[in-house]
């Protein structure tokens, strides 16, 4: 159901600024304002302790330190310490990059020079030279008859250095007159110069040293990643620190109005939680005023909901398509138990159920989920159970057919046809008496016959009319049935006629729109065979299942033990395929009947979620409050 | 009928329905689901995150290729091809077979390329505002509602072959 709200203004001393917001934030139970929302940019210590995290889970194999449950005590306060190991961490990374940057550079030099190890003295010393040139470089060894021929002609002297896969790393001598001459050759076989390097140490000597440095920076490396690796222990810590300034943020975007000697602020509090508000604040010994109001005709209240267990992950489902707005009827409790029933027949099968109870069940159980991942695990654990049911009428468990089943949609599928269609008219009429109460409640009843009303009794008389047709009974009973299914039919036709043009001042507008009201039947021929797509989809899942037990049956026997291997294999990936496009297809399928078929009928939305000023969990879990042990520990999502 | 059917004999109509509901409504398929992956590696090179919600669109015209792989298995099933003793179907019963996988083959080529353009339509919504993805796939999901009628005639037109 959804929640009345209660307009309030708190009015409190400056001085219990911090503390109050404190309260407000923990317990989670006030809603202010828009107007008291103050965009800030995140600060630099939230960003800081974001990276460090991440530069430390860099370095881990598995993320730890999430989803700690931790007292309120513990969370109010932030310990310096784990500020300083942030800024730690991020100089250590800093030096990381320094020193991975300087070992790649270095790396690209020395791959350069290892060629040229063999060359006896320094590049230097080459550059000094005053009659000669020496030209260090590579051709490719497929040109080396030419390179040969070439230097010959030109009497210069090449030395092969060393040689590769491909080429040869050669040093030439030659006269410097000859020089321009040798570039002009060299660059007809596509000779390729090697990098100049002015040093006065030979190159063997340079790359010992660099092996040597290379070592050096690598052992630094290695020690700032264990000391990374080590720091893991600290992760959690520094989750809860970020999870502490990511909260203080939020306190901090919250700015107050004031009058002379007071702050205050303005907001929404469930009506059935005022006085929680102020017991909390009392225990604080914080001096308050509460002033609370109903709110005013024209005010956008925010849709606060309160339903049961089984509901709660449902209103995911309708939030997903708009979250209903504070002045109509809560469908989640209607269309919950819709959404379980029709995705359960689509699935249809014991094992694929008994699969979604125990999957689900365990990641419920075991999986520290949060907001809508849990709310959609949930539904589907819950959705399990219905599978198992609609399996057990089929008679079907993985696709096999277990005994002669109440329905066999694959064999005959008309009677599974005709049930979809009942369960289909059964969901309209149940959407059409939400509308009703729905235009009760907003002192339109004109609107609410016209539009849900006349329907009604046009679906029940329908109903009525074909019961009676087609179900064996007295021919009196007959008779009386076939009688008030027209009398119904003829109420619900009247309403339209005299009701949909109520607005309009001629006759002929009149007739117009009773016209166009009794037109509306093709839409609602159209939802009601909408819902033929139960039996196709419980159909897909069902014959699918069955082809792939077929597959796995034929190579099973197709050769001896290998066959038996691939025929496990053929069963267990189709039945993975299938479970998971049969679960894709009934959550698509199952919500699409619900927003389209069974919403179109009353449900306005528009409206905008109740969000109080609450705690921001990235990585803990929840934040027990010491004051509510008597309760349940209040969770925190 | 054209000249070049004329000497088909039963069983051969019967395969080549079924070849059609698995082939074009696999075609229907395999186009979609590219039209719709297109989208999906443009929006996953900016934000990798959406995957899962990417992902699960980018799967929906998937569904018509399933179908006509499910009505191609009846078919073949209830012809006696897989227990490798095939029935004797004469040439109007074979017919008969090939006109029970027309409409899951003609309408899942079609409506599983057109399913790929909304969904890819809807992988760019959900890659500007991940929050209303689900609209998407509602939305999507409208165009999947006619190979679903398809296929519920094609079996409808099953159950009653010879």
């Amino acid at each position: 159901m959804i929640v009345s709200m209660k307009k309030v203004k708190l009015f409190f001393l400056e001085n219990d600024k911090d503390q109050l917001l404190n309260e407000l934030q923990f317990n989670a139970l006030f809603m202010p304002d828009k107007k008291h929302y103050q965009p800030q940019n995140p600060s630099k210590s939230l960003l800081e302790v974001g990276k460090a995290i991440e530069v430390i889970e860099r370095h881990l194999k598995k993320s730890t330190g999430n989803h700690a449950i931790v007292d309120k005590d513990t969370f109010e306060v932030q310990n310096p310490k784990y500020m300083e190991l942030t800024q730690r961490i991020l100089n250590e990374q800093q030096t990381f990059y320094t020193l991975e940057e300087r070992l790649k550079s270095l790396q690209q030099v020395y791959k350069d020079l290892l060629p040229y190890k063999n060359l006896s003295v320094s590049q230097s010393r080459l550059e000094t030279l005053r009659f000669t040139t020496v030209t260090l470089g590579y051709y490719l060894k497929t040109n080396e008859e030419a390179f040969v021929g070439h230097m010959d002609t030109l009497g210069a002297f090449s030395e092969t250095l060393s040689s590769d896969d491909d080429y040869n790393y050669v040093a030439i001598l030659v006269d410097k007159e000859q020089h321009e001459q040798l570039l002009s050759i060299l660059d007809s076989i596509d000779f390729k110069f090697a990098k100049k390097l002015s040093s006065e140490k030979t190159n063997e000597e340079l790359i010992s040293e660099f092996n040597k440095e290379m070592t050096e920076l690598q052992a630094q490396m290695d020690r700032i990643t264990t000391y990374f690796e080590s720091s893991a222990n600290e992760l959690g810590a520094l989750k809860l620190l970020y999870d502490q300034l990511l909260s203080e943020e939020t306190r901090l975007q919250i700015s107050f109005l004031s009058t002379d000697t007071t702050l205050y602020i303005e907001g929404w509090v469930r009506s059935d939680q005022v006085d929680q508000l102020s017991d909390v604040l009392n225990k604080k010994d914080i001096a308050f005023e509460l002033e609370a109001r109903d709110p005013l005709p024209d005010e956008p209240v925010p849709t606060a909901m309160k339903n049961n267990r089984f509901v709660k992950p449902f209103e995911y489902i309708t939030n997903q398509f708009s979250t209903p707005s504070a002045y109509e009827v809560d469908p989640n409790p209607s269309m919950s138990i819709w959404y379980w029933l029709i995705f359960g027949i689509m699935m249809g099968d014991v094992g694929y159920g008994i699969v979604m109870v125990l999957l689900f069940g365990a990641a419920l159980k075991f999986g520290k989920f949060k907001g809508a991942m849990k709310d959609l695990i949930n539904v589907f654990f819950y959705t399990g159970f219905s599978a198992i049911g609609a399996g057990l009428v089929f008679g079907s468990m993985f696709g096999a057919t277990l005994y002669t089943p109440l329905l066999e949609p694959i064999n005959d599928p008309i009677p599974m046809l005709i049930i979809s269609l009942i369960i289909g008219v059964i969901h309209i009429m149940h959407g059409l008496i939400i509308k009703l109460i729905n235009s009760y409640r907003q002192k339109d009843i004109a609107g609410g016959l016209n539009d849900a009303g006349s329907w009604l009794f046009i679906l029940m008389g329908l109903s009525l009319l074909i019961s009676a047709m087609f179900l064996p009974m007295d021919a009196l009973v007959k008779n009386i049935l076939m009688y008030t299914s027209y009398g119904f039919m003829g109420l619900g036709v009247l309403l339209i006629v005299v009701l949909n043009g109520r607005d309009q001042k001629s006759i002929v507008g009149k007739m117009v729109s009773a016209f166009t009201g009794l037109y509306n039947s093709t839409g609602y021929l159209s939802d009601i065979l909408s819902y033929s797509r139960i039996l196709a989809l419980a159909l897909s899942s069902a014959v699918i299942a069955y082809t792939m037990n077929l597959l796995a049956d034929m190579v099973w026997h197709s050769m001896p033990v290998i066959g038996i291997l691939f025929g496990i294999l053929v069963y267990i990936v189709g039945h993975v395929f299938n479970f998971i496009m049969g679960m894709l297809s009934a959550y698509v399928h199952a919500g699409r009947l619900q927003y389209l078929e069974f919403y179109g009928k009353f449900f306005e939305g528009g409206g905008y979620l109740f969000e109080p000023l609450q705690l921001q969990l990235k990585y803990v879990y929840q934040v027990n409050l010491k004051e509510n042990n008597n309760k349940k520990n209040k969770e925190i999502l | 009928m054209p000249f070049i059917f004329q000497n088909f004999d039963g069983l051969t109509w019967a395969l080549m329905g079924a070849a059609l509901a698995v082939g074009l409504a696999g075609i229907g398929s395999a186009m979609g689901v590219a039209i719709a992956g297109k989208a999906a590696t443009g929006v996953l090179s900016e934000k990798p995150d959406l995957f899962g919600k990417v992902l699960v669109l980018q799967a929906l015209p998937g569904t018509q290729g399933i179908y006509g792989f499910l009505m191609a298995v009846l078919m073949l099933v209830s012809m006696g091809w897989l227990d490798g003793a095939p029935k004797a179907l004469t040439e109007a019963e074979g017919q008969m077979y090939f006109a029970a996988a027309l409409p899951i083959a003609l309408v899942g080529l079609v409506s599983g390329i057109y399913q790929g353009k909304i969904a890819a339509s809807s992988i760019l919504m959900t890659g500007k505002r991940p929050e209303i993805s689900t609209r998407g796939i509602t939305m999507t999901a409208l165009v999947e509602t006619y190979a679903i009628l398809a296929l519920l005639v094609s079996i409808l037109m099953w159950t009653a072959l010879p």
